[in-house]
C-alpha cells in the first residue's frame, strides 16, 4: 500500500497536464480509473483535506514540487503547507491558481 | 477646496446613513429569532480569525469564557496573515534602543490629523493609549518576534514595530497557536449567516453554516449557536465587495482591483446591520496609491514606491509633468492618480534607490513591474512620455532637491536626497482598494451602537469591521494596533458581561 501511494505521488508529479483539463475528479476517475468512493466515502460525503492527504501526504507533495518556478506551490511564507487542497484543486470544476489572486505566479495547476 | 470637498463628503455620508437607518429600522429588521433548540452553546462567539478576532478569542478565553472562533475561509488569518507591516506602538523597546522619543499623545495627534478631524476621538484614544500594551502582549505573552523599527507615511516618528520579515504569518501563527493552547475552539469553513436576537433586541447567538466553501452560497449545513455572553464581530472590511463599495463610493467599480484576500466582502458587518447596527463613514474607502497594474494584488511595487517618494518623482505620462505631492497621504495620492484616468509613472535614479530593499527591485524586475533604464530617453520611450517634458520635470525636481524645497507641491525632500541622473528605476502605478475606514459604529468598549444610538447588548465589533476609529485616512500600521487593542477590549468585555 505504501509503495502504491509513493508510486501514485511520483506519477502525479511527473505527468504533464493539459491546460483544458475538465477537473481534477475527471483525471482521477477517467485516467486513473479510481472509483468515486476514493474521495467520496459515501455518495453524500464531501471530501476533506484529509481525504486528499490520505493518498498524497503533504510532506511528499512539498518535496515533489520543490523545483517548480518561481516558488514551491505547496508551501508559502503565508500559510506554510496548511492551505486546503481545494483552494486550487477543485474536484468537479476547472482548477484554480489561488496564488494568482495576488502574485504573478504562472503555475500550471493540473 | 478641501473644505468644500469635506462638506460634500459629509453630506454624502449623512444621506447614506439616513437611507440605511430607514432600511434597518425596527419594523424592517431581519433579525433571526432563537430556535427551539440550540445546536451548540458557548459563552463567547468570535466571528473572524484575523488579528482582531484572534485577539478577542484569546482575551475572552483568558477571562474564563468558553470561546468559539469561526472563520468562513478554509484557513485562519484573513488579511492579517497577508499583511506586510507591523504594530504602531509609541514607546516600544525598538524606539528606546534607537533613541526615539514618542508618546501615545503624539500617536493620537498623528491619527487625528490624518483622520481629517473625522475620527471618533474616544475610540482613537483607546488605540493610541493601548498600543504599547498591545505590543508587549504580542511580544511577551504570545511570543511574537519583531525585528525592525519602521517609518510609515503620516507618522511624526518611526514607531512601527515590524513583525519578523514583515510577514503577517509571523504574528497570526503565534496567535492561533496560543488560542488553541488556551482551549479556544478555532473552526474554519464556518460562516456567519445571521445574528440571533431576543425579544429585547439583545444578541443571544448566531445562525452559522458549517462546512462552507467560499464563495458558494449554498454550500454547507445550517446550525444555531447560542452565545451566552456575547458575539464579537471581527470579520474585516469589504474591499473585495464591488457592489457594496460602489454603493458608498461610485468611483470604486470593477476597474479597480483590491489588495485584499477574496473573503473580504463584509458579510459579518451586513449581518449586524440587518439587526439594526448603525454604520459610520462607509464612504471613506482607502485606496493604496502604490500598487502597479503590472502585477497582481499588493505586489512588490508598494515597497519600491514608499522607499522612493521624497527621492524620485511621479509624473503623468500623458504630460510628463508631476501632478501631486508624492509624500502626501494615501488619499491625496490615489485621488490624484485616478483623476488623470490612467496609470502614473514613478521614477528614481539608481543612486537615490539605495533605500529600496534589493530583494524588492529584484522581484519587481523579475515580474516586470519595475524597470531599469540607462537614461531618461529610454524611460520616456518605454512609457510613451514626451522626452523633453520629462527631462524638464526631472530638472525642476532636481532644483527643488538642491534647495531642499518643493515649490510646486511641497513634497518632503529628505536630507540625503541627491540629484536624479544617470540610470533610473521606474514603475507604473494604479491604485487598488485597500482598506475600509468605515464600518459598524462602536463605543470605546467595542460595543456596537444601533440606529437609535443605543448599545446593542451582547454585540461587539473590533478591527476593520468597525468604523470611526481612523476618520478619513488610516495611518500605516495603526490598523494592526487597532485590531489587537480593540480585539482584546471586545473579548474582555464580552467575557465579563453580566447577564
Amino acid at each position: 500500500m505504501k509503495k502504491t501511494l509513493i508510486l501514485l505521488v511520483m506519477a502525479l508529479a511527473a505527468l504533464p497536464f493539459a491546460a483544458d483539463a475538465k477537473g481534477f475528479a475527471d483525471y482521477h476517475t477517467e485516467t486513473l480509473k479510481l472509483p468515486c468512493t476514493t474521495c467520496h466515502k459515501t455518495p453524500d460525503t464531501m471530501p476533506t483535506t484529509e481525504t486528499c492527504t490520505g493518498c498524497h501526504p503533504t510532506d511528499k507533495l512539498v518535496e515533489s514540487t520543490k523545483n517548480v518556478k518561481p516558488t514551491n506551490p505547496h508551501t508559502s511564507p503565508h500559510y506554510g503547507a496548511k492551505l486546503d487542497c481545494v483552494n486550487c484543486h477543485v474536484g468537479h470544476e476547472p482548477s484554480e491558481n489561488y496564488c494568482a489572486q495576488c502574485h504573478s505566479f504562472d503555475f500550471k495547476v493540473p | 477646496m478641501t473644505s468644500a470637498r469635506m462638506n460634500r463628503r459629509a453630506a454624502l455620508g449623512l444621506a447614506g446613513g439616513t437611507a440605511l437607518a430607514l432600511a434597518s429600522s425596527g419594523a424592517l429588521a431581519r433579525g433571526v429569532k432563537a430556535p427551539q433548540a440550540w445546536d451548540r452553546t458557548v459563552d463567547v462567539l468570535v466571528v473572524g480569525s484575523g488579528f482582531a478576532g484572534l485577539a478577542a478569542a484569546i482575551e475572552a478565553r483568558t477571562e474564563g469564557a468558553d470561546v468559539l472562533c469561526i472563520e468562513k475561509m478554509s484557513i485562519v488569518g484573513g488579511n492579517s496573515i497577508l499583511s506586510g507591516g507591523g504594530l504602531a506602538s509609541p514607546g516600544n523597546d525598538l524606539q528606546v534602543a534607537a533613541g526615539i522619543k514618542d508618546s501615545p499623545e503624539l500617536l493620537l495627534a498623528d491619527m487625528l490629523k490624518s483622520g481629517g478631524g473625522l475620527a471618533n476621538v474616544e475610540c482613537a484614544k483607546v488605540v493610541a493609549y493601548g498600543a504599547l500594551d498591545a505590543y508587549r502582549w504580542a511580544k511577551d505573552f504570545l511570543g511574537v518576534k519583531f525585528d525592525r523599527l519602521g517609518y510609515q507615511g503620516g507618522h511624526s516618528v518611526a514607531r512601527s514595530a515590524c513583525y519578523m520579515n514583515g510577514n503577517g504569518a509571523n504574528m497570526v501563527g503565534p496567535m492561533a497557536k496560543k488560542a488553541k493552547e488556551l482551549g479556544v475552539a478555532l473552526e474554519t469553513r464556518t460562516r456567519l449567516v445571521n445574528l440571533v436576537t431576543d425579544e429585547k433586541g439583545a444578541v443571544v447567538g448566531a445562525e452559522l453554516v458549517k462546512g462552507y466553501v467560499f464563495p458558494k452560497e449554498d454550500s454547507g449545513t445550517r446550525m444555531f449557536v447560542r452565545a451566552r455572553k456575547g458575539v464579537v464581530v471581527a470579520g474585516g472590511g469589504f474591499s473585495q465587495n464591488v457592489k457594496l463599495r460602489m454603493l458608498h463610493d461610485p468611483r470604486l467599480g470593477p476597474q479597480l482591483e483590491s489588495t485584499n484576500q477574496p473573503g473580504a466582502t463584509g458579510d459579518a458587518m451586513m449581518a449586524a446591520q440587518r439587526i439594526g447596527a448603525a454604520d459610520v463613514q462607509m464612504d471613506w474607502i482607502q485606496l493604496g496609491p502604490w500598487t502597479s497594474p503590472d502585477e497582481k494584488g499588493f505586489g512588490v511595487c508598494p515597497k519600491f514606491v514608499e522607499s522612493s517618494v521624497g527621492y524620485g518623482l511621479m509624473v503623468d505620462p500623458k504630460t510628463g509633468k508631476r501632478f501631486v505631492n508624492e509624500t502626501g497621504n494615501r488619499k491625496v495620492r490615489s485621488d490624484a492618480i485616478i483623476a488623470t484616468g490612467h496609470p502614473a509613472v514613478i521614477l528614481v535614479s539608481e543612486e537615490n534607490a539605495g533605500h529600496v530593499p534589493p530583494s524588492t527591485i529584484k522581484a519587481g524586475m523579475e515580474n516586470g513591474s519595475i524597470r531599469r533604464f540607462a537614461n531618461l530617453d529610454e524611460l520616456a520611450k518605454f512609457y510613451g512620455i514626451n522626452a523633453e517634458s520629462l527631462k524638464a520635470s526631472v530638472t525642476r525636481w532636481n532644483e527643488a532637491v538642491a534647495a531642499k524645497k518643493d515649490p510646486d507641491f511641497n513634497a518632503k525632500i529628505f536630507k540625503d536626497t541627491k540629484e536624479n541622473k544617470g540610470v533610473f528605476y521606474a514603475c507604473r502605478l494604479w491604485p487598488r482598494v485597500h482598506y475600509c475606514m468605515g464600518g459598524l459604529a462602536i463605543n470605546p468598549k467595542a460595543e456596537v451602537i444601533n440606529t437609535d444610538l443605543n448599545v446593542i447588548p451582547g454585540l461587539y465589533a473590533a478591527g476593520e469591521v468597525a468604523g470611526g476609529v481612523h476618520g478619513m485616512v488610516r495611518l500605516g500600521t495603526v490598523s494592526i494596533a487597532d485590531c489587537v487593542v480593540f480585539g482584546r477590549v471586545a473579548g474582555r468585555n464580552a467575557a465579563q458581561r453580566k447577564i
